[in-house]
C-alpha cells in the first residue's frame, strides 16, 4: 500500500514538474490571444527557434544552460515585437481565420528555415541530469531547476503586468482595447509589447527544451498541442487558468502514462481540448487576463 | 574533338560507362564472364550510399578476378542508373535479364527500390542477392523462391543483446519501450521473441507514441516495474531522451540497449559520462574480426577488406561498402559450390546455396528462412553487432561486445558508470 502511494505521489510529482513547462509555453500563448485576439500557430516554432538560440549560446560561449535565458528571452522577445510589427498587427481586428493563416504560414516558414539552417540532426545538452533523492523519489537536478526557474518566470510576469505600467496598459488593452485607447494607452505599442513578450516566454520554454528533452525543427509541432489543450482547459486569454492547467495536465499525463499507458496519455491533450470545448467553452477558469484580481 | 562537343563527349562517356564491365587482368582470356546485373543509385537521393554499396560490389569483382575468377571465369558487373527512381529501377531490372542477360542479381539499393523489383525477380526466376535491405517486405508470407535478404531485418537489431544480457548478465527482467512505427515495432518484435525464448521475464512491453518528447514517466514505469535491463527505442531523440530520463530517475540497470541512436557518434559526445555503458547496434564496424569466402582456398578478413577497400577508393569504407563485398563473397560461394557440383554456374544449384547456407562473410553472419517456408529468403542469423561505449585511455569508444567471438571488448554490466 505503502509503495502504491509512493508510485502514485512519484508520478504525481513528475507531471508537476513537467506540467510547468507546459505552462510557460502556455502563458505566452495566452497572453497574445489575450491582447490581441490572434490564435498563434507559430508558437511551438518560437519555442523552437528560443531553443537554437539557446543551444548555440550554450555550445559558443560555454555559458550556463541556465543562463542562456538571457540570450534566448531577449531575442524570441526582439523576433517577436518584429513579426507583430511587421505581419501580424496587420491581421488584429480581422477575421480569425486571417490570423490562423498567418501564423501558420511563418510557422511553416520558420520551421523550414530552421531545417535549412540547423539540419534536422536533434540536439541536447548534457546539464543537471544527475538525479537528487527525496523520500526515496529521484528527481534530476534539471527538471527541479526548469521547474523552479518557470515560476520564478512566471511570477516575473504577474508582477510586471500588476505592477508596472506597460503590465497594466496590457491588461486594459486585453479587456477594451477601445477604451483602452480613448483613455490615451498606444494599443499599437501594447500589441508589440504583448506578443514580444509572448514569444519570449515561448524561447523561455524552449530554452530547457534541449536540457530536457531533444531539440530539432519539428519539436514545436510536439509541444504546440499541448499548449493548446492547456489554454483551452485553462480558459481562452486566462493566466491564471493557463499556468494552473498546465501543471494539471502535466500531472494528469504523467499518471496516466503509469497507469495506463503513453499512448492514451498522449490522447488526453486531444480529448481535453474536445471535452473542454463541448461541455465548458469558457475553460476550468473563465476568459480573459483580467479575472484574476 | 573537333565536331564532339563537351556534352557530345559527356553522352558519350555515360553511354560507355552505362555498360561498363570490370575484367580483372588474372583472368584466362576468352572464357565467357559470369555475369551479374545491378540497377545502382549513380544519382538522386540514393546516390551517397548507392555509391558505397556499388564500391564494394566493384572490389569484390576486382578482387575476385585477380585471383582467378570462379572455375577459371571472370565476374563481369552490369550496371544502370536507377537514379534512385523505384520505376526506374524495375525497367532497368527487366532489361539486365532480358537485354543483358545476366546469370544473377544484386538488388538495387535498399528497402524502397528493393521491395519494388522483387516481384519481378521472382518472376524472372534470376537469383539475386538483396545487399542492405531492412525491410521484410518482399520476403514475409511470400514464399520468395529467386532473392534471399544479406542484411538484418528490423527484428534482429537489438535480438543479440537479449543473447548478451541472458548468457552474460545473468539478466532476469527486461522492460521494452518503443516506438509506435514500423522500423521500432519490428525491432520491439525481435525483443520480444528473443526474450521469451531466453526465459527473460517481460516486466513491461509498451510503445508510445512518435511525437513523445518526455520519456521520464515511461522510463520510470520501467524502474517501479523492476526491470533490470532496458531495451528498444526509436531513432537518436529518443536514445537521448530516454538514457536523460534513466539518469533523472536515478535508475540503475545491468544493461540499457537502445536502437540507432546509441550507436551515433553524436551519442557519446551528447551524453558525455552518460554514454559509457550505453548499447546499442552496429550492422558491421571496421574492427569486427569477420573473414569469409574469396575464391575457392582463399578468404579475406574484415581488417584486410578494409585496408584494400581504402587503397583502393582513398577512403574508408562504410558499412554499406562492406555489404556490398559481403554479398559479393555470398555470390562467389554459391557460384563455386554450384560448378563444383554441375560443372556451371547453374542459376537452381546457384539459389538452392542461397536458401540453404550457413555461414559468415566480412558483413557478419549468414543464413535465410529456407524455400517453400512462407518466410523463405529473409534474413535470421545476421544479428547486428551489439555495441558498447566504454572508456579507453579517458577517451569513449565504440566497442563490439557481441557475438562474444567478434568482440573487441569485454562487455561492461552496470549502468550509470559514473
Amino acid at each position: 500500500m505503502m509503495d502504491e502511494l509512493q508510485v502514485f505521489v512519484e508520478f504525481a510529482l513528475r507531471g508537476l514538474l513537467i506540467g510547468a513547462l507546459y505552462s510557460l509555453m502556455a502563458l505566452g500563448l495566452s497572453l497574445i490571444f489575450g491582447v490581441m485576439r490572434v490564435i498563434n500557430v507559430a508558437h511551438g516554432e518560437f519555442l523552437m527557434i528560443g531553443g537554437y538560440v539557446a543551444y548555440f549560446a550554450w555550445a559558443w560561449t560555454q555559458l550556463s544552460p541556465l543562463a542562456t535565458l538571457l540570450i534566448s528571452v531577449p531575442a524570441l522577445f526582439a523576433l517577436g515585437v518584429a513579426l507583430e510589427r511587421f505581419l501580424v498587427e496587420r491581421v488584429v481586428g480581422k477575421p480569425e481565420l486571417a490570423s490562423l493563416m498567418l501564423t501558420f504560414g511563418i510557422s511553416i516558414t520558420l520551421w523550414n528555415l530552421a531545417h535549412a539552417l540547423f539540419s534536422p540532426d536533434p540536439r541536447s545538452v548534457p546539464y543537471l541530469y544527475e538525479p537528487l533523492e527525496l523520500l526515496g523519489i529521484y528527481i534530476s537536478k534539471a527538471s527541479l531547476m526548469i521547474f523552479a526557474a518557470s515560476l520564478g518566470l512566471a511570477a516575473l510576469l504577474v508582477l510586471f503586468l500588476k505592477g508596472t505600467r506597460w503590465g497594466k496598459a496590457i491588461r486594459a488593452v486585453a479587456q477594451n482595447p477601445e477604451v483602452a485607447q480613448a483613455c490615451g494607452i498606444d494599443t499599437r505599442r501594447v500589441r508589440m509589447l504583448a506578443f514580444g513578450l509572448g514569444a519570449g516566454l515561448a524561447g523561455a520554454a524552449g530554452t530547457f527544451v534541449p536540457i530536457q528533452f531533444s531539440l530539432f525543427p519539428g519539436v514545436g509541432h510536439e509541444f504546440i498541442l499541448k499548449a493548446f489543450a492547456v489554454v483551452v482547459l485553462g480558459g481562452l486569454g486566462s493566466l491564471g487558468g493557463a499556468f494552473t492547467s498546465g501543471l494539471l495536465l502535466g500531472v494528469v499525463e504523467s499518471l496516466i502514462t503509469f497507469y495506463a499507458n503513453a499512448h492514451v496519455a498522449y490522447l488526453t491533450f486531444y480529448a481535453t481540448i474536445v471535452g473542454v470545448l463541448l461541455l465548458r467553452p469558457a475553460g476550468l477558469f473563465g476568459t480573459g487576463l483580467v479575472e484574476e484580481d | 574533338m573537333t565536331s564532339l562537343s563537351r556534352r557530345g563527349f559527356l553522352k558519350l562517356s555515360g553511354a560507355l560507362v552505362g555498360s561498363w564491365t570490370l575484367l580483372g587482368v588474372g583472368v584466362g582470356r576468352g572464357q565467357e564472364p559470369i555475369k551479374i546485373g545491378i540497377s545502382i543509385s549513380v544519382s538522386g537521393r540514393f546516390e551517397r550510399p548507392a555509391g558505397y554499396l556499388f564500391e564494394g560490389h566493384k572490389l569484390w569483382a576486382e578482387h575476385v578476378n585477380a585471383a582467378g575468377g570462379l572455375g577459371g571465369r571472370p565476374v563481369e558487373l552490369i550496371f544502370y542508373d536507377d537514379k534512385s527512381d523505384p520505376a526506374e529501377s524495375v525497367k532497368l531490372v527487366r532489361k539486365l535479364i532480358t537485354d543483358d542477360r545476366v546469370d544473377f542479381l544484386f538488388s538495387p539499393y535498399g528497402s524502397e527500390l528493393t521491395a519494388a523489383v522483387a516481384p519481378t525477380i521472382e518472376e524472372a526466376g534470376v537469383p539475386a542477392i538483396a545487399s542492405i535491405v531492412a525491410t521484410m517486405k518482399p520476403w514475409k508470407g511470400q514464399n520468395a523462391q529467386w532473392m534471399v535478404q544479406f542484411s538484418s531485418p528490423a527484428p534482429l537489431y537489438l535480438a543479440g543483446a537479449v543473447d548478451l544480457a541472458a548468457e552474460e548478465g545473468d539478466v532476469r527482467t527486461i522492460a521494452i519501450l518503443y516506438e509506435d512505427t514500423p522500423f521500432p515495432t519490428g525491432v520491439a518484435n525481435g525483443l520480444r521473441e528473443r526474450a521469451q525464448a531466453r526465459g527473460l521475464e517481460i516486466v513491461l512491453d509498451e510503445k508510445y507514441d512518435k511525437a513523445v518528447t518526455d520519456w521520464t514517466p515511461l522510463v520510470a514505469k520501467a524502474k517501479a516495474r523492476g526491470a533490470e535491463f532496458l531495451a528498444g527505442g526509436a531513432y537518436f531523440p529518443a536514445a537521448v531522451g530516454i538514457t536523460k530520463a534513466a539518469a533523472a530517475v536515478g535508475y540503475q540497470l545491468k544493461l540499457m540497449a537502445l536502437v540507432v541512436g546509441v550507436a551515433d557518434p553524436k551519442f557519446a559526445t551528447e551524453m558525455g559520462p552518460l554514454a559509457e555503458g550505453m548499447a546499442g547496434n552496429e550492422l558491421w564496424l571496421k574492427v569486427v574480426r569477420t573473414k569469409g569466402f574469396l575464391v575457392p582456398g582463399q578468404e579475406i578478413t574484415n581488417e584486410e577488406f578494409v585496408r584494400s577497400y581504402t587503397e583502393r577508393f582513398g577512403r574508408e569504407p562504410e558499412y554499406w561498402s562492406a555489404a556490398g563485398y559481403g554479398a559479393g563473397q555470398l555470390l562467389a560461394q554459391a557460384i563455386t559450390q554450384a560448378i563444383e557440383a554441375t560443372g556451371e554456374p547453374d542459376r537452381m544449384a546457384v539459389r538452392d546455396f542461397l536458401f540453404t547456407f550457413e555461414g559468415e562473410t566480412i558483413y557478419g553472419p549468414y543464413g535465410v528462412h529456407p524455400l517453400g517456408t512462407p518466410d523463405a529468403g529473409l534474413q535470421r542469423r545476421k544479428d547486428q553487432f551489439i555495441i558498447q561505449w566504454q572508456r579507453r585511455d579517458g577517451e569513449l569508444t565504440k566497442e563490439v561486445i557481441w557475438p562474444a567471438a567478434m568482440a573487441t571488448a569485454e562487455p561492461l554490466f552496470g549502468w550509470p558508470r559514473a
